[in-house]
């Protein structure tokens, strides 16, 4: 697939693992994991991109005696969704004209 | 291998970025660890989860070349410590720029930019008054005149005078017939234009909501 088309979406799929409330970069993994498969430094990649858009914000807060940095979605991280969300649906319908002309020379 | 060998070893893997940069990734990979410990899996196990280190250190490394060939040789120029705090202040003094800039040029600006909305609304004023002026003066000539003409050559027959009675009628019936076709042809006049008017509007409502659709 094409790469930059790829990196787009995965940003989508962390934006959407963390709307729902925040989110820690283990648990975004793992709540990842049944869809995608998502390496560690490939998520610290999207999440710094995504803080940089100000799609997200970070806090660090203490955890057993650590500290470990929470994930926050803001408005602008839940129009991205909504804007994939929207693009999809037109997409959707070019591969069902593309898969059906497919048929047509079988 | 140990949490502690890990981070090590992928810290002197890091050499090329800068101390704040790699510090942060140490940490990022230090709580992926303790949280998998925590979830119950040895300190062996989770490292093991992360995936090999030369692996990780090496696509990390490679998404590095994305900066721009400037910003490399900041960075070898540059103490590492000073480089992050100019960048971002520049970058906001450019904004804040742009906003002065905005402000101070508004009574540059703001006319100017009346001035093109009002060419824009001319064009399609005289866009209109053409397709007015054409259902006027082709449509509305070419039926009256038919209209007229025949009633006329009717008139004439009826009074007796059939060859010019005749010769009227056949040439209000033309007319009429014309004025058929230029219907037509002002019809699709009237789409344009109505197509060539919301595309305009589309536009101009585009450049300032800054979408582009593919």
């Amino acid at each position: 697939m094409d790469i930059q088309l790829k990196r787009g979406m995965l940003d989508v799929c962390v934006l959407a693992a963390i709307k729902d409330g925040e989110s820690y970069g283990y648990k975004i993994i793992k709540d990842m994991s049944p869809y995608i498969t998502l390496s560690e430094s490939t998520l610290y990649t999207i999440l710094k991109r995504l803080e940089n858009a100000q799609m997200l914000t970070v806090r660090s807060a203490e955890h057993g005696g650590r500290l470990r940095k929470y994930y926050q979605i803001t408005n602008k991280g839940r129009e991205r969704i909504e804007e994939f969300k929207s693009e999809w649906r037109e997409v959707m319908v070019m591969y069902q004209f593309v898969s059906k002309e497919d048929s047509g020379y079988d | 291998m140990t949490k502690q060998e890990f981070l090590e070893q992928l810290q002197n893997g890091l050499g090329a970025l800068t101390e704040s940069d790699a510090r942060e990734r140490l940490n990022f990979y230090s709580e992926m660890i303790d949280d998998r410990m925590e979830e119950g899996l040895s300190e062996q196990e989770a490292v093991a989860q992360i995936g090999d280190v030369n692996e990780i250190i090496a696509s990390i490394l490679d998404e590095i070349p994305q900066r721009t060939p400037e910003q490399m040789l900041a960075k070898i120029e540059q103490p590492a410590q000073q480089k992050e705090a100019p960048k971002k202040r520049s970058k906001k003094g450019m904004e804040t720029w742009q906003i002065v800039m905005l402000i101070l040029g508004a009574p540059l600006w703001i006319p100017l930019l009346i001035a093109a909305f009002s060419i824009v609304i001319a064009l399609i004023a005289v866009l209109w008054s053409v397709v007015g002026t054409l259902w006027g003066a082709l449509f509305g000539t070419l039926a009256g005149c038919g209209i007229g003409v025949t009633l006329l050559g009717l008139g004439c027959m009826i009074a007796g005078k059939w060859v010019v009675g005749t010769a009227l009628f056949g040439a209000g019936l033309a007319c009429i017939g014309l004025a058929v076709f230029a219907f037509f042809a002002c019809v699709y006049t009237t789409k344009g234009a109505a197509w060539l008017t919301k595309m305009t509007f589309v536009g101009i409502a585009k450049l300032f909501t800054g979408r582009r659709d593919v």
